[in-house]
């Protein structure tokens, strides 16, 4: 589904993301790991088109992808939850939905009950503004958004950041039953080790802006995947 | 009480003056947070566009229906041209934007001069617009003004429509709030940014022809209102519709009141009404209609 081959990544001069091979399959969570600073969110952005990579391929279901807006990018299936949220702070959360619309023909254009069945506090807020809601309710806004316009690719940056356990446990929820349903490959970008352990199938643990572990699951043992990202 | 209820109509149809001039920067300045010093050269455009269409379409009632969408036209054309050749690259960089839109505008008046003559020309309003309403012999007011009142009431509901119930005003508030993230769920923002700041200025067109009615048409049309729309987005809350009509309601009758206690001097009229702002924005620097709540953020 997703592939990368030696992708590089620049910010002006300093170079962060020193060729990344990544993979990325439909009904897999795809778990990017690694302390502070060594290029998790980086890669994100490479991905969804924010901050354009250097050097490298980037593939989506078979098709190269050259180096197109990232609206364009969202179009062709790639959904991004950004780290801190980035919800539309003046905008009502039925408001903050509908943006996704933009990639969907019109006939489309409607918030699919699921949104609300995966995420029932939407429904209670539906008009209230962005940034009115509190930090957990605003992340459970962002993967509802980044949900409507039916994504093959969605792009999770560290969901869990600032928010409370019970919360967390239904964001893991909501990734397992994406995941089960198979119509997505999920990238999550994730500290919280627990978390990320639990969900994952398959992990690549980047050290200093290169993959320094991969594998799958079973290939890994946990004591593995733990150690190569203490500091 | 005569005097003042006609003192309030007078201030009523300066209000909606100064709230037609401003609309447009409301979106331009307000929404998009482009400092544009042309915004008057366009509505200066608005009013030769009306003047042109009366040479060729000699009917005032027919010219005047043609000339509003016309005016709209031309100047949201030059609108999207300036966003695209100048505008697009100086995003977030508002000194460089205000020097080379304050460029344009002195260009812009400069073609006018060349074009049209330093003389005034005349934008005649057709004759069922001549005459007033008197209510008595100290009430009156002028079918123009009141013309000019409901055409800026129009524009309110037009553009809360446009920008609150439509899909394209949901995309422009998405982009204004966080463009990146707006181009990460699917909306194109230079294309966006590009309707958005020709939306504003097609309306300053509009604007144009209306104050072309009352006030003579010259090159220096536009820098007359320029100050003025300014301080009405500014007064009223920069980033709101609401604002702006609360900004050109305070202004407009305070010009009227200052002018009423001191008749023979619009220059001090001005003066007193500048430090009256001055001292305003310092209690209240986020304007009459401030953005409140959590969501406000910074």
């Amino acid at each position: 589904m997703l592939q990368t081959k030696d992708l590089t990544l620049h910010y002006s001069g300093s170079q962060i993301l020193y060729g990344i091979d990544m993979a990325a399959e439909r009904g897999q969570v795809t778990c990017v790991m690694g302390t502070n600073g060594v290029g998790k969110t980086s890669l994100l952005k490479a991905l969804s088109g924010t901050h354009h990579r250097s050097g490298g391929s980037y593939t989506l279901d078979g098709e190269a992808i050259a180096k197109p807006p990232a609206h364009a990018l969202a179009r062709k299936g790639v959904a991004y939850v950004p780290q801190g949220r980035d919800i539309f702070p003046l905008m009502t959360v039925r408001e903050n939905l509908e943006t996704g619309f933009a990639c969907l023909p019109r006939e489309e254009r409607f918030v699919p009950e699921q949104i609300f069945e995966l995420f029932p506090v939407l429904k209670e807020m539906e008009g209230r503004r962005g940034g009115d809601l509190s930090g957990g309710q605003q992340q459970q806004l962002a993967i509802g958004r980044a949900l409507i316009a039916q994504p093959k690719l969605l792009l999770l940056d560290e969901p869990t950041e600032g928010i409370q356990p019970n919360i967390i446990q239904q964001i893991g929820r909501v990734i397992e039953y994406l995941r089960d349903e198979g119509k997505m490959a999920i990238v999550l970008v994730e500290q919280y080790f627990e978390f990320a352990y639990g969900l994952a199938d398959e992990f690549f643990v980047l050290t200093r802006g290169a993959v320094s572990l991969s594998g799958s699951k079973a290939s890994l043992t946990k004591e593995e995947v733990m150690a190569s990202v203490s500091v | 009480m005569n005097q003042a209820l006609d003192l309030g109509l007078d201030a009523l149809s300066l209000a909606s003056i100064y709230f037609l001039a401003a609309i447009g920067l409301a979106i331009t300045f307000g929404v998009m947070g482009v400092i544009n010093m042309a915004h008057g050269e366009f509505i200066m455009m608005g009013a030769y566009t009306g003047y042109v269409v009366q040479q060729v379409v000699p009917d005032y009632t027919l010219s005047i229906i043609i000339a509003l969408p016309l005016a709209f036209a031309v100047t949201f054309a030059a609108g999207v041209a300036m966003e695209r050749l100048v505008i697009r690259h100086l995003y977030h960089r508002p000194l460089e934007t205000l020097l080379a839109t304050f460029g344009i505008s002195v260009a812009l008046q400069q073609i006018a001069k060349n074009i049209f003559g330093t003389q005034a020309r005349p934008l005649t309003s057709p004759a069922w617009l001549d005459g007033a309403w008197v209510l008595n012999d100290v009430v009156s007011i002028s079918y123009i003004r009141i013309a000019i009142f409901v055409l800026a009431l129009i524009f309110l509901t037009l553009l809360l429509f446009v920008l609150n119930r439509t899909r394209l005003g949901l995309e422009v508030r998405a982009v204004t709030q966080n463009p990146r993230m707006a181009a990460s769920m699917g909306i194109n923002p230079d294309r966006i940014n590009m309707l958005t700041f020709g939306l504003g200025s097609g309306i300053a067109g509009i604007a144009g022809v209306a104050i072309g009615l009352f006030a003579k048409v010259t090159s220096e049309l536009g820098s007359d209102y320029i100050v003025q729309s300014f301080m009405t987005v500014v007064v009223g809350g920069v980033g709101n519709i609401w604002g702006t009509l609360a900004g050109a309601t305070l202004i407009g009758f305070l010009q009227k009141g200052i002018e009423f206690f001191n008749p023979s001097n619009t220059l001090a009229a001005q003066t007193y009404m500048i430090i009256f702002i001055i001292i305003f924005i310092q209690f209240r620097p986020r304007g009459i209609i401030a953005l409140k709540g959590r969501a406000a953020g910074d």
